[in-house]
């Protein structure tokens, strides 16, 4: 009896994950058949062609700055970090969707994650890397970098390790390393797929990388193992990673970064922004290569939900921070904070407040969490948001700490903006290459949605 | 022209399933049971033991806890202890957080590496790769395969006894001379 | 080997114990010239080397050849550092490598010394410190002494002789010179600046008997003809007051900045801040009035300012003559009875209180010569602590004289022109339009340190000699002669005054040691054993007796009748005053880039100088910070931007001079504007009805502070355009602890109170509130700490140059200081509260407070900056990467980066002017203050030789030792008898936010203001106490 009910809700799940008719093969055919299409679509080469250029202006401006020093920047005393950092906790927290979504929606058996997981993985794998590249250039003397490595040396010269930066170089590290093995792993049935469908160079390649996987069970049982278990270390990794960023802020002395309220509201906040570039992505992907059956609606549904949650985490947190900031009774603490919402930089506040507070509550609305093109730019709206969120910590905080003697404006330059616009162009190129080689959808796991999938499948239930 | 094994194909994960109890209960070892993607409660239905794969990730961990902590106590206390901020050597509360990273990232490598290592692979050369068919397996495909170091193994006899319990396109694993 | 050095080794031999005796007290502490200008043979060696024929190795050709390989490196730009030219095993006999040699020396400024010791290292002058053995500089020094290192390297310096631009030879010039000595000097004339030397007093003399007709002329754009003036009408004869200071217990400014710009300004601070020196409530404190149009160094130390114009201090000056009727004063002031007679009143009051020597009013320079004529005979009655000493042996400036050289000239009787060092084309008063006379003068010779707008217009270009390099003397105001001595040969083949002068009278160059020992033979030290005295005198820098005697002065009783007509400002014009520049003087430092760059009192400008007006005037005029005006004055007109300033009256606009040079010189040309335009000989230093018409274009000036409340935050949220300003003026109270002596004599422990939490140097209160037990005690000594009394901080600057200058700090530019990254380690916050009108001024200098428990540290990720053992914070330059982290997490934001390789373009002869103790900073290095590390290990290593504990006064810090306020204590706080634990243990101390428990070894004594409780109304500082 209870069978029956449980069958059919699974029946009903399946249909609304994966409406039509879908067998194994024909869901096979879908995905392999993106990156084996033969005339790639126009609008992947146009997209690409801009991201290139992107790519190209990064290169330019990075050498630039690495030639004359960061004098470039609009840096100054007291505002000593400036977009670079913003634009890397940015980049970081964008990198939190994907781990969070394949590591704990794994956890938790949300079967639904399926569709999107290697999408958020492979986001989270670019971003990441374009995060990184923002503490290796903003250094002052870049050549000496590696110092932030204990590397063993003559001069017993190693790193501080009580220094937040260097917790910080470790845990995004090792979070990038963790997501590559994570997204490798997860990838190599498809890469198997892949070989067993392609001819000649292609075939060698994939077979290559699917390391001869022959989809036995004696290797699914390892495998699955190794994957469980990488999901559940991944868990608190993700849940460190922005806490550990949050650390490099939470940990001085300057009021407005010295709150203990940062780690959970930092990792709020990457979830949101990366679900919210999770969306943008998967929007554009599913209308370009018509995905619709596959990265449906219901998905989109889901995430906008996460998105809501964590929005209002963050609205919470903003407002802790004033509650607090007024009831320690500390009165350059107070200021901190009403400079940020009244001082010069207003706008980048109230911005902040709009896009990350505002716009979410959209999402306790079905008929807005299902309207597409309302999602596409609310969860471009809540990127640009959390941008202005490190703008507000960065910047509004330095510009005006203890001493008014030093207290001082902050103005961007060029190269700010043009290494910032940059990393799209690096974070696009590797995002649209792996769309056109790789299965942008797990294979292996998209069939495990099927009821056809479940062994017991249209067995009685005594 | 040596054999290697003989394939069976079985057209859902379930009667994939049955098969793999049947040739469990016939007293067959040296055989698999591929398919697309992992099928719940194949292991038992084959018989398989345990992965160990969980002991050597717990061991990694362990020990990468282990040298992120020693390594930062071994910097400031030993090489070369100096003064910063005020702070004592042993600033133990400050190690926590390279002492958790390390530890995820030697078990994250221990768990990709040891599958590979149970898994055998990378391993790019394999009879069930004679088949021409097989290639399927990745797609919408399930099989059973039998390799011919299996004790019980006799070539017509696997035959007809993978034809009763239901498989289809017997095949006979052999290289071409 | 030559016969000079052979010469040189046997008399080292031979005076070895000169060697020995040098370190004794007898003679002070650094070595001396007098250990080798003693041999007779030398002298004649020196003579020889000034035309610099001898080649052989020994230090001054050394020095020679080093200038002339300088001199090509300028040129040609060669790369190899120009110190390796000659292999250092051949340098002087005698020399330690590394180790610094100290030379007595003389500053002359106008008609002043000031007695300096100078830092050779390796034979190159680098550091300029004060002369402790001399009465005017008492081992102190202001920013124009500490800036005059760089002046002796900049490479825009004219290079030896040129005539009609073409390179000449010297000898070319003497056969010119003796060709002026005809016809007893008829139409000869000479302009020079004003000067003490009595050497040139004594050339000038000689000339003068052999070529009576010959005329000599003395100008400056500032001086202080109308003081001597009114000092001639009030006793019958010009004589130099002195004001002593350290009696006086009621000092009253008439616009006077006698501790700033105004002449003396190092005694004026030293004394003044003595009577300040607050050990407890129960100590004296001295009480200045001062009267003023736009906030000086001197009014921001005013326990009562007045913001009254120019125009009105004289009749401030009736009024308070009326006050002070029980003088006898026949005055009928009714009519003065002003708004601020309350003030006045009081003012006089503490004037008679103090009468009898204790008492003084000190005139600004603006004043006319009968408003000092007044001022004199009322100090005369009041007693007041001055000394008036002849004024015969020093040339001062006349511009009546002056305008009888521009008219001959306009005559066209004048045929030859010799100007010596002065600027007349630049700075003289527009109305003489020299520029054009000059062209009448057939023949000009002008000596100069670099191609000026007077150069280009003259035949004879001689390069002059910076003080470094020439032989010379100078003289005080009480007549202590002071010796000029040279460090180094001329780098680029110059020539001092005496040495141009020398063969128009002596038909022949003499060695300008010779004229000056002579003339010291002859005139200064008439003893015995001449040569033993003249040693000494070379040793110490100065003779030891004055040549003065105090003048006895009479006077009839002060009459305000000598006060005929009061000035009268047409309404809606305004009042313009020609200041001189705290930074570039009337002009002469503009190629100074340490002075150029270095923010000025109050307004905290750099590289510009700027109309500065009153906030109301700026409402008025509608115009904002940086806006042009134009300011017309008798049919002349300038243009230039605003800048708003509190303080500033609402009649007057002050403009500084010294800008807007048109010369070759790369660092000052063309910076700032020129306001001599509107200068006119008859109002040289403030005009009435100028007319101010405001234009709608701006013009980028570079502050390096914010002065909140003056213009609205305007970036700020609409409505809340204040926010800043209020916030700032919360924080006052907090960041420099202020208050009045009478509510400091009731609560003796207010300070204390307010910052009862963390006392990190008297308790380490830290440990109790820290986690766990450091490992690091800090009770072992020596720990080193620094104390700044607020009370006596004048801002004047000096600390922040001599930190730069020891430090080789870069200077920047005025883009970058735009960009606020101006690279000075000690930084000077000015903050005005109360009514913006008349504010009061709140300053503090803040360089790194070396935090015990420093947030910059902890955050570092490769340890670049981590902590001593005797409990310095300490960066490690090459270790550091540029994570900028440390100094986000500075609370006191002392820390500055290197945004770009600012030393990347120095020219070679710049860099001779780095202290090679110190490292000059590669891009993306973090630096701040190390508490001038390099002098605490010279001093521990100098003990460990001498195998003795270090004693208190071992290290002297740039800063402290150049402080003429001696406002800056540091030392060993593990000793109980240092200097800087007694300052430390007054109830004056505090650390500034010491809520955050950084515990820095730098820490502030409270200000405190004497003020006249009947002066106190609601708003005063006792107010800031809650």
């Amino acid at each position: 009896m209870n069978g029956q009910i449980i069958k059919s809700k699974a029946e009903i799940r399946a249909e609304k994950l994966l409406p039509g008719n879908q067998d194994f093969t024909s869901i096979t055919e879908d995905i392999a058949g993106v990156p084996e299409q033969k005339n790639t679509p126009i609008q992947w080469w146009l997209l690409f062609g801009l991201a290139l250029s992107l790519l190209g202006i990064f290169a330019g401006s990075v050498g630039f700055l690495i030639w004359e020093g960061t004098g470039v920047w609009g840096i100054n005393n007291p505002v000593f970090w400036g977009w670079a950092i913003i634009n890397f906790v940015w980049w970081v927290g964008i990198g939190h969707a994907g781990t969070l979504i394949s590591a704990i929606l794994h956890l938790f058996r949300q079967n639904w994650r399926n569709a999107i997981n290697r999408f958020a993985e492979t986001m989270t794998l670019f971003a990441v890397i374009c995060a990184l590249v923002f503490p290796g250039i903003h250094v002052g003397r870049i050549w000496v970098a590696y110092w932030f490595l204990p590397i063993p040396n003559q001069m017993a010269m190693w790193p501080n390790m009580r220094s937040p930066l260097i917790w910080d170089f470790f845990a995004v590290f090792t979070y990038f390393t963790v997501s590559l093995l994570f997204w490798y792993t997860g990838l190599i049935p498809d890469l198997a797929t892949l070989r067993d469908r392609a001819k000649g160079l292609k075939k060698k390649v994939y077979g290559f990388f699917a390391l001869g996987w022959r989809g036995g069970n004696r290797q699914w049982q390892h495998y699955e193992l190794a994957y469980l278990v990488l999901a559940g270390i991944s868990t608190p990794l993700v849940l460190s990673v922005h806490s550990v960023v949050s650390s490099d802020f939470a940990t001085s002395v300057i009021p407005g970064w010295h709150t203990t309220i940062f780690p959970p509201y930092f990792v709020a906040g990457a979830i949101y922004s990366g679900f919210g570039m999770v969306m943008t992505l998967s929007i554009i992907a599913r209308k370009v290569y018509n995905l619709g059956h596959i990265i449906t609606v219901e998905h989109l549904d889901k995430m906008a939900q996460i998105m809501l949650l964590t929005g209002c985490m963050v609205g919470y947190a903003y407002s802790m921070e004033f509650f607090v900031a007024w009831y320690s009774g500390n009165p350059y603490e107070s200021f901190a904070f009403v400079n940020r919402a009244l001082g010069p930089y207003w706008w980048g506040y109230w911005a902040m407040i709009f896009c990350n507070v505002v716009v979410p509550q959209f999402y306790w609305f079905e008929k807005y969490r299902r309207h597409i093109p309302f999602l596409f730019i609310t969860s471009i709206l809540v990127n640009i948001g959390m941008w202005f969120e490190r703008f507000v910590i960065v910047v509004i905080t330095l510009h005006r700490d203890f001493m008014p003697g030093a207290w001082a404006m902050y103005n961007p330059t060029i190269w700010d903006v043009s290494i910032y616009l940059g990393t799209f162009g690096l974070f696009f190129t590797g995002f649209l290459l792996f769309l056109r080689f790789l299965p942008m959808v797990s294979i292996a796991e998209a069939k495990l949605v099927l009821t056809e999938s479940d062994p017991h499948h249209g067995d009685h239930h005594e | 022209m040596n054999s290697y094994g003989i394939l069976a194909r079985f057209d859902s994960p379930k009667s994939l399933m049955h098969a793999a109890e049947k040739v469990r209960d016939e007293g067959f070892e040296k055989f698999d049971c591929h398919s697309p993607f992992p099928i719940h409660g194949m292991d038992e239905a084959m018989g398989l033991k345990r992965s160990k794969l969980g002991y050597l990730i717990g061991f990694m961990g362990m020990s990468g806890a282990l040298f992120g902590f020693g390594l930062q106590s071994w910097i400031h206390s030993i090489e070369y202890p100096m003064n910063i901020s005020g702070k004592p050597f042993f600033a133990y509360p400050a190690y926590a957080i390279i002492t958790f990273e390390l530890m995820v990232l030697f078990s994250a490598i221990g768990a990709v590496f040891g599958m590979m290592f149970f898994n055998r692979i990378p391993r790019f050369h394999h009879p069930v790769f004679y088949s021409e068919k097989f290639s399927d397996v990745s797609s919408d495909a399930f099989y059973v395969s039998i390799e011919v170091d299996d004790p019980k193994y006799e070539e017509s006899f696997v035959i007809d006894f993978l034809k009763d319990i239901g498989g289809t396109e017997i095949e006979v694993l052999k290289d071409e001379i | 080997m030559s016969q000079i050095d052979k010469k040189n080794q046997e008399f080292v031999k031979t005076n070895s114990h000169e060697y020995a005796n040098a370190d004794n007290h007898e003679f002070g502490y650094w070595k001396s010239l007098k250990d080798i200008s003693s041999d007779q043979d030398y002298e004649r060696y020196l003579k020889q080397s000034e035309h610099n024929v001898d080649n052989s190795i020994s230090r001054r050709n050394f020095l020679s050849l080093i200038a002339a390989s300088v001199a090509l490196a300028g040129l040609e730009g060669c790369k190899k550092p120009v110190q390796k030219i000659i292999p250092y095993v051949e340098a002087e006999i005698g020399t330690i490598p590394g180790i610094p040699k100290y030379y007595a020396s003389t500053l002359p400024f106008k008609n002043n010394a000031l007695g300096v010791v100078i830092e050779n290292h390796d034979e190159r002058p680098v550091k300029v410190e004060g002369n402790d053995k001399h009465p005017t500089s008492l081992g102190k020094s202001n920013s124009f002494a500490q800036a005059s290192t760089l002046d002796m390297y900049d490479p825009d310096r004219l290079r030896g002789l040129k005539f009609n631009g073409k390179k000449a030879q010297w000898t070319e010039y003497i056969e010119y010179a003796k060709s002026l000595k005809r016809n007893d000097g008829r139409g000869l004339a000479i302009l020079s600046q004003e000067s003490s030397s009595p050497t040139i007093n004594s050339m000038k003399k000689e000339l003068m008997k052999k070529l009576p007709k010959a005329s000599w002329v003395v100008y400056e754009p500032i001086n202080n003809e109308n003081l001597y003036d009114g000092i001639k009408k009030a006793f019958g004869r010009k004589l130099q007051p002195f004001f002593r200071l350290e009696h006086a217990q009621t000092i009253l400014s008439i616009g006077s900045d006698f501790m700033g710009v105004d002449d003396n300004n190092i005694y004026h601070t030293r004394k003044f801040a003595q009577n300040r020196d607050l050990v407890d409530e129960n100590s004296t404190m001295n009480r200045l009035y001062v009267a003023e149009s736009s906030i000086s160094s001197t009014g921001s130390s005013a326990d009562h300012r007045l913001n009254v114009p120019n125009h009105k201090l004289r009749e401030i000056l009736l009024e308070l003559a009326y006050e002070l009727k029980v003088l006898g004063l026949k005055i009928d002031a009714k009519k003065f009875k002003s708004s601020n007679n309350l003030w006045v009143k009081a003012a006089a009051e503490d004037l008679m209180k103090h009468k009898g020597g204790e008492s003084i009013i000190l005139g600004g320079t603006q004043l006319s010569s009968d408003v000092h004529h007044l001022i004199a005979s009322i100090n005369y009655v009041l007693q007041a602590p001055i000394d008036y000493y002849p004024l015969d042996r020093s040339q001062i400036s006349s511009t009546n004289q002056f305008a009888k050289l521009c008219s001959r000239m306009k005559k066209g009787e004048v045929e030859h022109l010799v100007i010596l060092g002065a600027n007349p084309v630049y700075d003289s008063p527009a109305d003489f339009e020299f520029r054009k006379l000059i062209k009448n003068v057939p023949s000009t010779v002008h000596l100069t340190n670099i191609i000026d707008e007077t150069s280009k217009m003259c035949q004879w270009n001689i390069a002059l000699t910076h003080y470094f390099e020439c032989w010379g003397d100078a003289m005080t105001y009480d007549g202590f002669a002071s010796v000029v001595q040279p460090q180094i040969m001329p780098l680029f083949d110059s020539k001092s005054v005496i040495q141009v002068l020398s063969p128009i009278i002596y038909d022949e160059e003499k060695s300008s040691y010779d004229i000056v020992k002579s003339v010291w033979k002859s005139n200064i030290i008439k003893e015995s054993n001449f040569d033993r005295k003249w040693e000494k005198v070379l040793h110490d820098g100065i003779y030891n007796k004055p040549l003065h005697q105090k003048q006895k002065i009479k006077s009839s009783k002060p009459n305000s009748k000598i006060i005929d007509k009061l000035e009268k400002l047409e309404d809606g014009k305004f009042e313009v005053v020609f200041s001189p520049s705290s930074s570039v003087y009337d002009g002469r430092f503009s190629n100074n880039g340490w002075l150029q760059e270095i923010p000025k009192p109050i307004t905290s400008l750099t590289w510009d100088n700027a109309a500065l007006i009153s906030m109301k005037v700026a409402k008025k005029l509608n115009v904002k910070n940086g806006q042009y005006i134009e300011i017309s004055l008798n049919g002349k007109t300038i243009k230039l931007p605003v800048w708003i300033t509190p303080g500033q009256n609402n009649k007057t606009i002050t403009l500084e001079l010294g800008y807007g040079r048109d010369f070759k010189g790369r660092i000052g040309n063309g910076v700032g504007f020129n306001v001599y335009p509107i200068r006119f000989s008859d109002a040289e230093c403030y005009a009435l009805n100028a007319t101010v018409i405001s234009k709608t274009d701006t013009y980028p000036l570079a502050s390096t502070q914010d002065h909140y409340g003056l213009e609205d935050d305007k970036y700020a949220a609409p409505g809340f355009k204040d926010l800043a300003n209020d916030e700032v003026q919360s924080r006052i109270p907090d960041l420099v602890k202020q208050s009045t002596l009478d509510y400091y004599k009731e609560n003796p422990d207010w300070v204390q109170k307010k910052v009862l939490e963390h006392k990190p140097d008297k308790k380490r209160s830290w440990e109790d509130h820290s986690m766990y037990n450091p490992d690091w005690d800090y009770s072992k000594g020596p720990q080193w700490g620094m104390s700044i009394d607020l009370t006596s901080c004048t801002s004047c600057n000096a600390c922040s140059i001599a930190c730069q200058s020891e430090n080789n700090i870069p200077v920047v530019g005025k883009q970058q200081v735009m960009k606020g990254r101006e690279m000075h380690w000690i930084r000077i916050d000015n903050y005005f509260a109360g009514d913006p009108e008349n504010p009061e001024i709140s300053t503090q200098s803040i360089s790194c407070v070396h935090c015990e428990l420093a947030p910059c540290e902890t955050v570092c990720p490769v340890a670049a900056t981590t902590h001593s053992s005797d409990g310095v914070n300490q960066m490690t330059y090459n270790r550091c990467l540029g994570t900028r982290y440390c100094a986000n997490n500075c609370p006191y934001k002392v820390r500055k980066f290197n945004f770009y390789n600012y030393t990347r373009d120095l020219p070679e002869v710049v860099q001779m002017a780095m202290n090679p103790d110190v490292s000059v900073r590669f891009r993306g290095v973090m630096e701040k203050c190390t508490y001038c590390y390099q002098r605490v290990s010279a001093a521990r290593i100098k003990a460990k030789n001498e195998n003795r504990e270090m004693r208190d006064g071992d290290v002297k810090v740039a800063c402290a030792s150049s402080c003429p306020a001696d406002a800056i204590k540091f030392g060993d706080i593990t000793d109980p008898n240092s200097e800087v634990s007694k300052a430390k243990r007054r109830n004056r101390d505090y650390a500034l936010l010491a809520h955050l428990g950084t515990a820095p070894r730098t820490t502030y004594l409270a200000k405190i203001r004497n003020q006249n409780p009947k002066l106190i109304s609601g708003k005063s500082s006792g107010g800031y106490q809650s």
